[in-house]
């Protein structure tokens, strides 16, 4: 467990500086994109009202601004684009390190004296927490940048938002950001799941490098087929049989499986077949 | 020392739980506060006529966001303050069918929602489903219609699913799953169908199929009514034939209501010249059939040339009422909610009460209820400046016997701009 | 004692290991010689279950390897495995985070005998250094068995005679230590026991002590019997 927790805490920091950059990254330019698409808003405002234009006139034409003008802009979005394509990248590259980089690590996460599964652990614990780390640094910056957007926007052009209708307005990240909790815990354990199946994946290559490929993308789509067997039988076996909540154990039981299986699977790997 | 080797780990994990349970906590209260609570408040008469009403509708709140809401007399339920399984599993509001599948879970998997599929007596549960295939004949779809029928025991637990073949379906574009009836332990299921004939125009008829679940067999096939013959005499006339029952209703009732309307195309947008396909029509003739499902037999019910005349001009309700004998028909006209009662053996106007809905501040109706010999009234907006109101009344002695408003609780009237839309008042 | 039995390991189709088979003892130094061709590195590897055999078997102390057994035995590969932005100390401190064998004592003795600087990153150290930390990292364990690959490929005339200082000192005193080379000379009169190797199969395993004793031959005389047969 110790062995564990030093390997995840060790994973974490070989990451650390590139992840603090992201932040930092992240952070400074949703605070520019509220600079900019305010004061572009304010200065097309400005215009209207020189053109002899009254207040509720020019409220009238362009609209009262609210954060969603800011979350829709690219300052907002390019950052957070940055964040999941740098992660996903890492999901491989985590592993691949350690075989490419200057010196053979994997050497050394071979040979400590625990099992080698922890070193699995590990990396997918030091994802999987840089990502709710992401996600959660993400809310508490709202507030920040609403403030801010408050102390540049003059109320009578302000619409104010909540924190969740901020996040309602993200569209297409609305899936990271669930309203109850019961859905947090499936949206991201489907993610740590997703994870878990990739690195098998890549373990697979690592073993049987060309082949192992081939065998990667196989387990791949073996463990979506078990994950999704309730569905597919749901629409083509036994049409409609399941109600809505028994679909949902399902899907976690299968999940559970296809996550016990990467385990398994992973663990067989890296005692027998892998190599340096 | 720990601390200090694990900093990262721990800082990270700090960051995460504080981040994440503030925002549970704030999303919680959020959607807490975020939904007024309404009730039915009683201006008139006694309480515990709506004791078992519910209001459905949909809140909206200055255009950001909205939730479909159940008011009752205690209080208000929305569909976002329902838990995750809540929203999996039944519809909102929850309707008979989500009552079944609670009873007989077993029986009710795969079965569709619509109440209009089921039939319940004390002996079966009975299910319908409309179904077909497609398939190409030369260069046009083709669809081949069947029902398939699952009938509950409720004694032994035995159930029997089939499916049978709609016969004469040459012709025929479009079918519709009306209502399923049960007599003598013979299903009858009605079915609305529409044909389009080459050269010609729609045409709608209503047939009953009686099945035998016991040999599971298509047993009988009758026509109740057709407007093919009408509706070939004059191209800017056509009918329409209609079956006014409450078809979400799924308990025993041999007597269909049967309705056919004679339609123009109105001048008027002959005259004003609007796009062709959006051609308005008016009615110019309505009269009312009782079908029997055990005699199979239809007859006219008897109408005054004076109340025919009503009948053109209202607002007809459907979901008829029947009960002792007599059938009830709501409508509206004038400002007037009118309840006529006819006798079901002979075919007259048997009673006639009217209620000045309008005068007591009911004004756009959005759905009148027929039920336990009561009429009930639902106002059909409310934001802080409207109010909506509802209505009781009894349909025998034309006595009013309730009259009330829907209520906003703890709303700033002044900041907040949010409104309500009805859509259904249910008696339970 | 490390038993190596009829090992066989190919790569793809291409056989490495046809049936290699060997002992190796505690307190003896042992040395896996080849003049060409893989096999040697392969051999260290398949003792650390870093790679996988197609048949046979390894046995440490009588147990084949589990993750207790890397408390027993180390392993010295022939390029360093630490992260080269590490600090010498770092390499250090993650040693003695994760090995309970690990022997800092012992380790800052090595620091001092090498003249290294634990304020280094690996990264910028020469490649004698690097050796001389690599080897450091696997001396500084309290083990049974150390394993070397080629540890003296590609350095300077002077750390390699550090660290051939190393074999005569009580750094491996009454430790088994496997060791493979190509160049046998800087080390031949340090073995106990050598193991000719040739396209993956055992030539000969001798003592060379003893044979150096009743036939009055060196290591390199049997190489040259052995080889150019």
């Amino acid at each position: 467990m110790m062995r564990y927790l030093k390997l995840t805490n060790f994973e974490l920091s070989r990451f650390f500086k590139i992840y603090l950059v992201l932040i930092g990254v992240t952070f400074v330019m949703q605070l520019l994109g509220v600079v900019f698409t305010s004061n572009k808003y304010l200065s097309a405002i400005k215009e209207l009202l020189e053109s002899g234009m009254t207040q509720e006139e020019a409220l009238k034409q362009w609209g009262p601004f609210s954060f969603y003008n800011v979350t829709s802009s690219f300052w907002f979005f390019a950052p957070v684009a940055l964040c999941a394509a740098s992660l996903i990248i890492y999901v491989l590259f985590i592993w691949y390190r350690d075989w490419f980089g200057k010196n053979t690590f994997a050497y050394r996460l071979l040979m400590l004296p625990t099992a080698r599964i922890n070193v699995y652990f590990a990396k997918a614990t030091a994802i999987f927490l840089m990502v709710l780390g992401l996600i959660s640094l993400q809310i508490a910056f709202l507030p920040i940048e609403s403030h801010l957007l408050q102390s540049i926007v003059p109320a009578p052009y302000l619409e104010e938002q909540g924190i969740n209708q901020m996040i309602s307005s993200f569209d297409s990240l609305r899936i990271l950001y669930p309203t109850t909790f019961i859905e947090y815990l499936t949206h991201y354990g489907v993610g740590l799941m997703a994870v878990l199946v990739v690195f098998t994946g890549v373990l697979f290559e690592r073993c049987f490098r060309w082949k192992g490929i081939l065998l990667g993308v196989l387990f791949a789509g073996i463990s979506l087929i078990v994950f999704f067997l309730p569905v597919i039988i749901q629409e083509f076996v036994l049409v409609q049989f399941f109600y809505p909540t028994e679909l949902f154990f399902l899907m976690v039981l299968t999940g559970l499986i296809v996550m016990t299986g990467s385990i398994l699977m992973s663990n067989y790997l890296l005692n027998k077949k892998i190599r340096v | 020392m720990l601390v200090k080797q694990f900093w990262r780990l721990i800082s990270l994990i700090i960051v995460i739980v504080v981040v994440l349970v503030t925002y549970f906590v704030h999303t919680g209260l959020v959607v807490a506060g975020q939904f007024p609570e309404f009730i039915i408040k009683t201006v008139e008469g006694d309480e515990s006529v709506i004791k078992n009403v519910e209001i459905y509708g949909d809140y909206y709140r200055n255009d950001q966001y909205s939730s479909p809401v159940t008011i009752s007399n205690t209080g208000s339920f929305y569909f976002a303050e329902q838990s995750y399984f809540q929203r999996l599993e039944s519809s909102f509001p929850r309707n008979e069918v989500s009552k079944l599948k609670e009873k007989y879970r077993g029986f009710m998997r795969g079965k569709w929602d619509y109440p209009t599929s089921y039939f319940e007596n004390e002996k079966f549960l009975a299910y319908v489903d409309l179904q077909f295939s497609t398939r190409v004949l030369q260069t046009n779809y083709h669809q081949d219609y069947s029902l398939y029928v699952d009938v509950l025991n409720k004694s032994t637990n035995d159930s029997s699913e089939f499916k049978v073949t709609i016969p004469g379906q040459e012709g025929s574009e479009y079918f519709d799953l009306v209502d399923v009836q049960m007599t003598d332990e013979l299903l009858k299921v009605i079915i609305k169908i529409q044909s389009y004939v080459d050269g010609g125009q729609n045409f709608a008829k209503l047939n009953v199929y009686t099945i035998d679940p016991s040999s599971k067999k298509l047993i009988g096939d009758e026509t109740i009514g057709s407007t093919e013959e009408e509706n070939q005499e004059n191209v800017n006339r056509w009918h329409n034939i209609e079956l006014l029952n409450n078809l979400n209703d799924m308990h025993e009732e041999k007597n269909l209501l049967v309705m056919k309307e004679e339609l123009e195309e109105s001048k008027a947008s002959v005259d004003e010249n609007i796009a062709q396909d959006d051609t308005a029509s008016e009615i110019i003739n309505r009269s009312l059939y009782i079908f029997n499902l055990d005699s199979l037999e239809m007859k006219e019910l008897k109408v005054s040339e004076t109340l025919k005349e009503e009948l053109i001009n209202a607002n007809l309700y459907s979901d008829v009422m029947i009960s002792d004998n007599q059938v009830y028909l709501a409508y509206l006209l004038d400002g007037k909610l009118t309840v006529l009662g006819f006798n079901l053996e002979t075919y007259k106007e048997e009673s006639k009460v009217s209620f000045d809905v309008q005068e007591m501040g009911v004004e756009n109706i959005s759905d009148v209820t027929l039920k336990n010999d009561k009429v009930y009234a639902l106002g059909l907006y409310k934001d802080n400046l409207t109010t909506a109101n509802v209505f009781v009344g009894d349909v025998t002695s034309g006595k009013v016997l309730y009259q009330g408003e829907i209520e906003a609780k703890n709303t700033k009237d002044n900041e907040d701009t949010y409104h309500l839309e009805m859509y259904d008042l249910i008696v339970q | 004692m490390i038993e190596v039995k009829d090992v066989t390991k190919k790569f793809g189709r291409k056989p490495v290991l046809k049936g290699v088979s060997f002992t190796a003892n505690k307190g003896e130094i042992t040395c896996l010689i080849g003049i060409n061709g893989v096999g040697k590195t392969t051999i260290l590897n398949a003792i650390m279950n870093l790679t996988p055999l197609n048949s046979g078997e390894i046995l440490i102390d009588g147990e084949r390897i589990n993750k207790h057994s890397y408390e027993k035995i180390a392993f010295i590969p022939d390029a360093i495995t630490m992260l080269p932005n590490m600090k010498i100390s770092d390499a250090m401190r993650f040693m003695a985070d994760y090995y309970q064998c690990w022997n800092q004592k012992r380790a800052d003795e090595m620091i001092g005998f090498f003249k290294l600087n634990p304020n280094d990153r690996i990264s910028t150290l020469s490649k004698g250094n690097t050796a001389k930390v690599n080897m450091l990292l696997g001396l500084a364990m309290d083990v049974n068995y150390i394993l070397m690959d080629e540890p003296f490929s590609g350095i300077d005339i002077f750390s390699r005679e550090q660290i051939a200082d190393v074999f005569t000192s009580h750094l491996v005193e009454d430790r088994g230590v496997i060791i493979t080379t190509h160049e046998i000379n800087d080390i031949e009169h340090l073995i106990d026991k050598a193991v000719l190797l040739n396209e993956g199969v055992v030539l000969k395993e001798f003592n060379a002590e003893e044979i150096r004793e009743s036939e009055g031959k060196s290591v390199i005389d049997v190489m040259r019997e052995v080889y150019l047969k």
